[in-house]
């Protein structure tokens, strides 16, 4: 009994290791990233979440997501796109806008340089084609895309984000069109 | 001798393997319970309704349309698209529903306007917010049904 202890010790000791080699460093967020000009991992309090603390960078990050997700609700061209944002769910259930919200900001942050955030959905070439995707029904196209590059833009603007930054955020959006269009 | 060695190292990598099979379920399981057990806060419980206005809507009636929506319970965040005469707003399911919230703007306002209803097809063809047939989907809904039941 005493040996199955110790080999259950070690295989855990080393998986933890194993686990912790795949850390990154936090140095890594001493080249001025996108997500540190934005508050980085500084912790603030949740205006959202009374008594909880956010990541500065994450915060900024997730208001622009969230007034775009607004943004796009309300704008016809992109609903095609964004069905599952204004369907109903009942109540104690994930909405489509806290599920948007949620994994776009996952994204966002990931992208932008977050060391601490990680991205668990799809990628985003196999998101937007519908052969690799059951629930994208149409792929798609470059006057989607651009509305879609318009809203994150308003969304930035609605938060009062600084117009160099909301140019780094766009630059970084453009890098995924040709991803991201596939019609 | 051998064998009899070599089946007793065995066992006891498989008793090994087991035990922190389990320590990592039981670790999954605690987060998950945490995650969704946590008082609610920020847009976790917000459900997004639209409604198209089907006549132009000017900048005082936008404030006054705003007005009598924000003074139902459980409004948390509106948006008016001036250009597409559209109102996005997010509500909390469990104090308010978009039926309601578009009866008491139809009474008070008057303005013809339609709610928005999503139909099947474009709920089909939208974005991708989750993949509901990935395995970690499917694990965490296990256990959030499982925590919800108890």
């Amino acid at each position: 009994m005493k040996n199955v202890m110790k080999v259950s010790a070690l295989a855990l000791l080393g998986f933890s290791l194993t686990l912790g080699a795949c850390k990154k460093d936090n140095n890594d967020e001493a080249e001025v990233t996108l997500y540190s000009k934005l508050g980085g991992s500084t912790m603030v309090a949740d205006p959202a979440n009374p008594g909880t603390m956010i990541e500065q960078g994450r915060l900024g990050l997730r208001s622009v997501v969230d007034s775009t997700i607004f943004v796009i609700a309300g704008t016809p061209s992109l609903q095609p796109y964004f069905g599952s944002l204004l369907s109903e769910v009942g109540a104690g259930n994930l909405s489509g806008f806290a599920a948007l919200s949620g994994s776009l900001t996952d994204f966002f942050a990931v992208a932008t340089g977050s060391t601490t955030a990680t991205y668990n959905g799809l990628n985003m070439a196999a998101a937007h084609d519908p052969a690799r995707n059951p629930r994208m029904a149409l792929k798609s196209d470059n006057a989607a895309y651009d509305a879609f590059i318009g809203a994150v833009v308003t969304g930035a603007q609605k938060n009062s984000v600084p117009s160099p930054l909301i140019g780094e955020v766009g630059a970084l959006i453009e890098t995924l069109r040709t991803t991201i269009v596939q019609r | 001798m051998k064998y009899t060695k070599l089946k007793r190292w065995g066992l006891r990598i498989a008793v090994s393997l087991g035990v922190i099979l389990m320590i990592l379920s039981t670790v999954l399981a605690v987060h998950i319970y945490q995650v969704t057990n946590k008082p609610k806060g920020g847009v976790d419980g917000w459900q997004l309704a639209r409604i198209d206005f089907k006549e132009p809507i000017d900048s005082n009636q936008i404030a006054e349309i705003r007005n009598v929506l924000h003074s139902q319970k459980g409004i948390k965040h509106s948006l008016f698209n001036p250009q597409e005469d559209i109102l996005v707003y997010a509500f909390d399911p469990e104090e308010q529903q978009s039926a309601e919230v578009y009866n008491i703007l139809q009474k008070e306002t008057g303005y013809k306007a339609e709610r928005y209803v999503v139909s099947a097809e474009d709920l089909a063809g939208s974005c991708p917010v989750i993949d509901k047939n990935s395995i970690t989907y499917r694990i965490s809904s296990g256990f959030q049904k499982l925590f919800k039941s108890n």
